[in-house]
């Protein structure tokens, strides 16, 4: 069952994206990529990453579409200066066509595309962290454009040997595990981002504020 | 097979939620009209109690305006998301020991989700339920520190040995003002204006939409209460504290 919701869950967030550069009113276009988060934090859910998922939804849509929208909600777009029609339309495809398929290049250089011959204790691979997802339509598609294997049975979901009930010892919910890494094996890379933060509140404020007098200093410190 | 117990069990929490929220409406109104030392609606069941349905039934019965510069689709969108996004919040409530339509380990991360989503239903409201989200985070947080898990089961056995109202009396207040502001009640209800507009984001919207927005907004209140007795007055097992 879970074959059937990954393939509408990144079909959907394709066409949502396609839609957001698509359509006209800048008000649907955030709407879509808001369908565009909600779809992808809802694969994440099901590939097993929960709390990324909805941290997903949180600070994706709960903080930075609003931003999006308050944006255009003060920016006072005129919509029939929006629409672009003929050459103006197809002026930027040369572009988006360079770009797309640098990007394409780059994905195919990553994934693999033939699970034959992976070895099961191959534990810090890529090509056994994808065994273990369900297949759907799309990567059935994709074995059978690139590879040799024939059909869908030929795949083995490979044992990992880290979820055996023999050999775990504790059992960590997913903030337990991300709080154990993050705050002694990733300590410094945590101070580092919450310096950045620190430095993204307190900037724009510098950055923004009217000072009526010359004596700048003494304007601080009143 | 299946699919239909899931089914059964989303119902069987889904009508009881709205027939509250029906019947939440009419306890507002008698007692809001005591305040004002006269009786409220009296007329329609025994004491006025069958109120809701009969305004239900007046709404679903009007005519449908819109006006004729909106884009219809956000037009009808925005009611229809705050709605299914309150409702959604109810699946991970604990009516009773393990009685929940979905025990996530991740209960409390969902429900601050899914609020995040119900705010694109009125953009008016949203600045200053933004702003109130930190708080209540913070104050979640706390009681999270409490019982050491995001999950809601948890966090009402954990509160077998002292409810949380006990030691964290201040944190239960502070959450309380800010759940006011988040569901835009008195005194935080500028979003609504109901002194100066008919009923301020909500007047141009007509019949079966509008019931969705009642309906959201009353659902949402009723779940912000069952949310803090959860975190507080421990939900089910609530009868020992009195």
């Amino acid at each position: 069952m879970s074959n059937f919701l990954l393939d509408f869950l990144s079909l959907g967030a394709i066409l949502s994206g396609i839609l957001v550069i698509t359509s006209k009113n800048p008000v649907i276009s955030v709407l879509f990529l808001i369908s565009v988060f909600v779809n992808v934090a809802g694969y994440l859910v099901l590939l097993g990453i929960g709390f990324l998922g909805i941290s997903y939804i949180i600070v994706y849509v709960g903080a930075i579409a609003i931003l999006f929208l308050f944006v255009i909600m003060m920016l006072n777009i005129q919509l029939a200066e929006l629409s672009a029609v003929g050459s103006e339309y197809t002026q930027s495809l040369p572009l988006g066509g360079i770009v797309g398929s640098l990007f394409v290049f780059e994905l195919i250089s990553i994934l693999p595309f033939s699970f034959k011959g992976l070895s099961t204790f191959n534990l810090s691979s890529v090509s056994n962290t994808f065994s273990e997802s369900s297949l759907g339509v799309i990567n059935w598609f994709n074995t059978l454009l690139v590879s040799s294997i024939g059909s869908t049975n030929d795949v083995h979901q490979v044992f990992d040997a880290a979820h055996a009930t023999d050999s775990n010892f504790t059992n960590y919910i997913q903030i337990e595990s991300i709080g154990q890494s993050l705050y002694t094996y990733g300590s410094i890379w945590l101070l580092l981002t919450s310096i950045i933060l620190l430095l993204a509140i307190v900037g724009p404020i510098a950055l923004s504020m009217k000072t009526n007098n010359t004596d700048h200093l003494y304007t601080l410190y009143r | 097979m299946n699919t239909l117990i899931s089914v059964a069990e989303s119902l069987s929490v889904i009508i009881p939620i709205l027939l509250v929220v029906a019947f939440t409406t009419v306890a507002e109104r008698k007692t809001m009209a005591s305040m004002q030392r006269r009786l409220g609606p009296n007329t329609v069941g025994y004491y006025g109690l069958l109120q809701a349905f009969a305004d239900a039934l007046k709404l679903l019965l009007k005519e449908c305006v819109s006006p004729t510069q909106s884009n219809l689709v956000l037009f009808f969108l925005g009611p229809i998301i705050t709605l299914v996004f309150s409702l959604l919040g109810y699946a991970v409530i604990p009516f009773g020991p393990g009685l929940t339509v979905g025990d996530l380990p991740l209960g409390i991360l969902y429900l601050l989700a899914v609020s995040s989503l119900s705010t694109y239903g009125s953009l008016r409201s949203t600045a200053q339920l933004i702003s109130y989200e930190l708080i209540l985070s913070s104050a979640i947080l706390l009681v999270v520190m409490f019982t050491g898990s995001l999950n809601l089961s948890i966090s009402v056995e954990a509160q077998r040995v002292i409810t949380f109202f006990v030691p964290l009396l201040p944190v239960f207040i502070i959450f309380f003002i800010g759940a006011i502001a988040e569901t835009n009640r008195a005194p935080f209800d500028l979003a609504e204006a109901e002194s100066e507009l008919v009923s301020g984001f909500m007047t141009e919207h007509s019949a079966a939409i509008f019931v969705f927005f009642f309906l959201a907004e009353y659902a949402s209140i009723v779940l912000i209460c069952i949310f803090t007795c959860i975190l507080f007055l421990s939900g089910y097992n609530s009868i020992f504290v009195f």
